[in-house]
């Protein structure tokens, strides 16, 4: 019975967001992107390079300026310096923000700038630490990129994002051991492709 | 006053006398088999500091506890004679029924039992309490003949005692009492178990070859053959008696027969015993005996009154430093445990483990081996009077030890003391933590 009732809303709203995107100039993509920290602390933990992806929607049209919402996931494992403890870090940005395009021949080029609410889960592995912590934090997004028109409404997105994003470490019960803030700042490279309803 | 002036100096020969048992190089004590005596000589020196006379022979060896207190000496007036290391005085004797001739004699690691061999009226070991210092138990028969040489194994669960006439190793379980399985096959002349309790050496005179037995675990009551092998170096020889160093890296076996010599093996590798090609030569002198420091190896020399020095800081080519005079037809030779120094070189920093979210602030202090004693263990306490224990560390294993989650701020110290086999602790070592690594 449930599943009947959450599959027809389901539907409602996919009806719903289709006749928006019919009324509205909307575009929907999936995306692979690669966040290049800027924070010296998570570059000698985990690299300077983390993997990811996510979707995006962007929609609307008032003097080319249109909204967006945006869900990206990265992961990523590494080891502490010196003492080697094995951790891993998993972190989803969900991004809201404003885009303005600029239209050209083959598409839009689009800058934006968007807050960024971010859930954050890390794994540590060492006897001495809080071994498992998730949290959330917010910080900003901000945009830069290039949608191609392919044929038959199909799109691809190329761009480049900066997000800075501060959470706050925790109170931990180990005397001793030190809270710090996580900061995931740094670049997002990427491309998406999708489909545009107009 | 002059006679307050004639205590002290009085009271401070007296401590001079005494002090070498507490604190000084080990001391070589020196069974003299025909002059009733025992020869004591100052290891650092290789001079006799003193000799201590006996009311009757000593049979053949001579030990000393773990605690290096007191020397035990079996003599053919049925006892077994006990010298206060600390003075060279003779304390009470452990007296044995009517009859019994001692022959040589072991002690456990813990310091609470003596075994020895007995050769007459029969045949047998006797287990004797070193704290009430009477013979406890039944006699260990074990179809022995002529039961000449017993060693323990460091880890106190075993024994292996030598039958010459016999000619078999017999494994005695101390947890029990009780005879293992013996070993036949040759004509033992001596024998020599490692330091980790995993290797039993035996030489043979008949094959003029040392069996190396696997004795790990259950095999300590049932030894297996692993190997044996010869020394190329040393033609026409007859191996007899053993010893190996204290790190287990290395066997010498004093060679008779045509050549007498002293030679070493390798057995850093025990699956790969390798013999030095540089045997000692005694010339026509027989050894009788041998014990070893950290860097001299004594050699009592049969029907002499001479006891061999010989450097072994080159561990595979043993020199002469001298010949030390002893008694009458030295035998058992045997060297009070080397004084339990507190780790060296001990030092301690701080560092950090960053992980995303919180850092886990450590104190690493780090130390090296004492220059005497055989540590098995460190403690590092956090507290002066040793009762906060924050860790141990294996003697085997890297000497450091990590304090995690410590407070950055605060000013740590840490006292660091060695733990030996029976589980004395050495004075603390104190370092504080105030740097940064």
């Amino acid at each position: 019975m449930n599943i009947k009732r959450t599959s027809l809303a389901a539907l409602m709203m996919l009806a719903s967001l289709t006749a928006v995107a019919a009324e509205y100039d909307v575009l929907i993509e999936g995306k692979g992107n690669a966040f290049i920290t800027t924070n010296d602390t998570y570059n000698d933990i985990y690299g300077r390079a983390t993997g990811g992806g996510g979707f995006e929607i962007t929609g609307g049209h008032w003097k080319h300026l249109y909204g967006f919402l945006s869900v990206d996931a990265f992961h990523n494992s590494g080891n502490t310096q010196c003492f080697c403890s094995p951790t891993k870090v998993t972190f989803v940005e969900i991004g809201l923000g404003l885009k303005y395009f600029v239209p050209f021949n083959c598409g839009d080029f689009y800058f934006g700038l968007g807050v960024l609410p971010t859930w954050l889960k890390t794994n540590d592995c060492s006897p001495y630490v809080i071994q498992e912590q998730s949290k959330w934090g917010v910080g900003g997004i901000a945009k830069l990129g290039v949608y191609f028109n392919l044929p038959k409404s199909f799109i691809v997105d190329i761009f480049a994002n900066y997000s800075f994003v501060k959470i706050k470490g925790e109170c931990c019960p180990n005397v001793g051991t030190i809270p710090h803030d996580a900061h995931l700042n740094g670049m997002i490279f990427g491309a998406g492709i999708g489909y545009r309803f107009n | 006053m002059i006679h307050t002036r004639l205590r002290i100096a009085l009271t401070l020969c007296a401590l001079l006398l005494s002090a070498h048992a507490l604190h000084a190089a080990p001391f070589v004590y020196v069974a003299n088999t025909g002059s009733s005596s025992v020869s004591v000589i100052d290891a650092a020196s290789n001079a006799v500091i003193t000799t201590v006379i006996l009311p009757a022979d000593p049979v053949d060896g001579i030990a000393i506890s773990p605690d290096g207190t007191i020397a035990y000496v079996p003599c053919s007036n049925n006892t077994i004679q006990r010298i206060n290391v600390a003075t060279n005085a003779l304390l009470s004797p452990i007296t044995l029924s009517a009859g019994i001739t001692p022959d040589s004699i072991a002690i456990t690691p813990n310091g609470l039992f003596a075994y020895v061999t007995v050769t007459s009226p029969a045949p047998e070991v006797l287990v004797i309490s070193l704290t009430s210092n009477t013979v406890v138990g039944s006699p260990i028969t074990a179809g022995f003949n002529t039961p000449t040489q017993i060693v323990i194994a460091p880890n106190g669960l075993t024994a292996y005692v030598l039958d010459t006439v016999a000619n078999k190793v017999v494994p005695i379980d101390l947890t029990n009492n009780t005879a293992g399985t013996a070993i036949t096959g040759f004509i033992p002349l001596g024998l020599a178990v490692s330091p980790d309790s995993a290797y039993l050496y035996v030489s043979d005179s008949n094959n003029a070859l040392i069996h190396q037995y696997n004795i790990a675990g259950s095999n300590r009551t049932n030894p297996s053959s692993i190997q044996t092998f010869g020394y190329p170096a040393i033609t026409s020889y007859i191996p007899g008696y053993l010893v190996i160093t204290s790190d287990g890296n290395t066997l010498y076996v004093a060679a008779v027969g045509s050549q007498h010599r002293i030679g070493a093996i390798d057995i850093s590798t025990p699956a790969s015993p390798a013999p030095s090609s540089t045997p000692y030569s005694l010339g026509s002198a027989v050894p009788t005996d041998m014990a070893i420091t950290s860097n001299t190896l004594y050699v009592t020399i049969n029907g002499s009154t001479v006891t061999d020095a010989l450097n072994i800081t080159s561990r595979l080519a043993p020199t002469l430093i001298e010949s030390i005079t002893v008694g009458t037809a030295p035998a058992g030779v045997a060297i009070t445990p080397m004084n339990l120094l507190a780790p060296a070189s001990v030092t301690g920093c701080k560092t950090r483990n960053v992980f995303l979210l919180q850092t886990d602030n450590i104190n690493t202090i780090t130390w090296t081996a004492p220059a005497s004693g055989s540590p098995v263990a460190y403690n590092i306490y956090r507290d002066a009077a040793l009762t906060e224990l924050a860790g141990t560390i294996s003697a085997s294993s890297t000497l450091q030890f990590c304090d995690h989650d410590r407070d950055p701020c605060a000013t740590y110290t840490y006292y660091i003391t060695s733990v030996n086999s029976s589980g004395t602790q050495s004075t603390a070592a104190s370092v504080t933590v105030t740097q940064s690594c």
